[in-house]
């Protein structure tokens, strides 16, 4: 009875999961997924060593800059909402009247210089890749 | 369909689907709570209406900023597919960005101060403690102190392509359908009355071991399972179909096992707990751990294992105890192709004199990566009790007459 019980748990938890729309994760997320995703296959699809090495490299580059992404944007945030907090006339606690909810929203653009060096190595990348080496890697993730 | 639902329902239940989301739906219940704390505390229903049409404004704005945040992430995927991409189709995703938010940036502030005008001091205040009071608000403190959210991976979900390089456990959300020999959580499952490794098999005994052991002397298998990397470091499956082909048909006991790693800088070191559901000897267990080198050509790992046959609780029976210390070395000649060599010490049954073996086997394979799945086709040849150092009888001897060949192969992929 409750071994039947326990299955049924489960499946429910599994179904639910299943069904359940994942949220959309954020660009730093999806940046670092696709690389990882390549930088651990890179080696089956360039039987260069060197070429692989560097691609790797890259693709590991990626994911901290990544990082540099989320960091970036979060301090944008956060100098936005310090600057109007700073100016504004309500309690700094009035979400509104603070700015922190505008500045949520809307932070100021300030992530370009991590969005340059990702050009730079995405292009980096396809001087290093066949066409069909690179549709390799594409169809990975 | 059930690894992604079970990949999922980890990541929610842990909290990683939380960390790794943009915060368009937490903002979006702040917004609601403000919008229903204002319609409680304003009374005055033409500064109430204001109010709310401030709100509006601000939910049309995340509304808009989600939909900037999609647009660009489409852009960039979009970029990142083409191989002739070219700086030009980078700077079409981030350049609108900028002009977009100003603008976006500029309605909200207006929309601030409209809703300053409409709602006065005391009111704000009431309805500030309301929002503050919901979990969702601690994104606003985050907000303020700049804090980062990071994700609380430490590893690389991808899949690990070559076979020398990889860990002793899967990464988080990466499967394996093993249907091949020489697969990680097969390293060392050497239990008293069984060997047990994937794909089919072909096992051949001297009439010695057959007299000693009680196992036919030709003996048919196929053993084909799952396993899933269910966080950074740790992996858990089953070898749920094992069936023995022949000399007669029947269901072997299933393997179960459990792996934690921890991983250091050029080892990892690994505990694995094993168990196989009752057999003929009862249940089967086989805890141990494994220190792994990987390494971009060649790579070691060895472990200890005891494993014991012990019975059931309605078919009671000495326990069958045995030691196991499996090595095996992985040399990759290139990227796709590997090697291996595997060898040790086993002390089948410790109670038992003479009962010291060291095996010699020898595997190869081909890694090979089909759209984003990634394939080992693995062979082997195995001879489990090729040097008998210490015999109860007699002196030592080799066995070249019992010999164990598998084949098979085993898919890789990311469940999320």
């Amino acid at each position: 009875m409750f071994r039947s019980r326990l299955l049924v748990g489960v499946a429910a938890v599994l179904g639910v999961a299943a069904c359940s729309s994942r949220p959309p994760p954020r660009l730093a997320v999806e940046l670092t997924a696709r690389a990882t995703a390549k930088a651990g296959v890179v080696s089956l699809v360039v039987s260069d060593r060197e070429r692989a090495r560097r691609l790797r490299e890259i693709y590991q580059e990626v994911v901290s800059l990544s990082r540099d992404l989320d960091r970036a944007r979060v301090m944008a945030r956060a100098q936005c909402a310090t600057e109007l907090e700073r100016r504004a006339t309500s309690t700094k606690s009035d979400p509104i009247g603070s700015g922190v909810l505008g500045c949520s929203i809307a932070p100021p653009v300030t992530d370009r210089a991590a969005l340059d060096r990702y050009t730079q190595l995405m292009l980096e990348s396809r001087s290093l890749l066949t066409p069909r080496e690179f549709e390799k890697l594409a169809r990975v993730r | 369909m059930l690894w992604v639902a079970l990949a999922t329902a980890i990541m929610l239940l842990s909290g990683e689907l939380t960390r790794e989301a943009d915060d368009g739906a937490i903002l979006a219940a702040l917004i609601a709570a403000l919008r229903k704390a204002t319609t409680q505390e304003v009374t005055d229903a033409p500064r109430r209406a204001a109010a709310l049409r401030a709100l509006s404004t601000f939910e049309a704005g995340l509304t808009a900023y989600r939909h900037q945040l999609v647009t660009f992430k489409a852009c960039i995927a979009a970029a990142d597919a083409k191989y002739g991409a070219t700086q030009a189709d980078y700077d079409a995703c981030s350049g609108p960005l900028v002009v977009e938010r100003a603008s976006l940036r500029s309605n909200l502030v207006t929309a601030q101060t409209e809703y300053e005008g409409a709602v006065n001091e005391a009111e704000r205040t009431r309805v500030a403690q309301a929002v503050l009071a919901l979990p969702e608000a601690r994104l606003l403190d985050a907000v303020r102190t700049g804090q980062v959210k990071n994700s609380s991976s430490t590893r690389s979900r991808g899949i690990e392509g070559v076979v020398s390089e990889r860990h002793v456990t899967l990464p988080r959300n990466v499967v394996a359908v093993m249907y091949g020999p020489l697969t990680s959580p097969t390293f060392g499952q050497r239990f008293p009355s069984r060997i047990i490794d994937g794909g089919t098999s072909y096992a051949h005994l001297n009439q010695e071991l057959v007299d000693a052991t009680g196992v036919p002397a030709n003996l048919w298998n196929m053993r084909g399972g799952a396993s899933v990397g269910m966080f950074d470091d740790f992996e858990a499956g089953a070898l749920f179909m094992p069936l023995q082909l022949g000399p007669k048909f029947h269901y072997d006991p299933v393997l179960i096992f459990f792996t934690q790693q921890f991983r250091f800088k050029h080892a990892d070191l690994a505990i694995r707990a094993s168990f196989q559901t009752p057999g003929d000897t009862g249940w089967g267990l086989n805890p141990g751990a494994m220190l792994s080198l990987p390494g971009a050509r060649l790579a070691a790992r060895v472990g200890v294992f005891v494993p014991m046959e012990v019975g059931t609780l309605r078919q009671k029976l000495d326990p069958i105890v045995g030691l196991n210390a499996p090595l095996r070395v992985t040399w990759n000649l290139v990227p796709t192709l590997f090697l291996l060599a595997d060898s040790g010490v086993a002390y089948d049954h410790l109670a038992q004199k003479g009962q010291l073996n060291v095996p010699l086997g020898f595997g190869a394979g081909y890694s090979l990566l089909a759209g984003s799945k990634v394939i080992d086709i693995t062979a082997s040849f195995n001879w489990d009790h090729w040097l008998v150092p210490a015999p109860e009888q007699g002196d030592a001897h080799f066995e070249w007459q019992a010999y164990r060949i598998a084949f098979g192969a085993s898919l890789y992929f990311q469940a999320l």
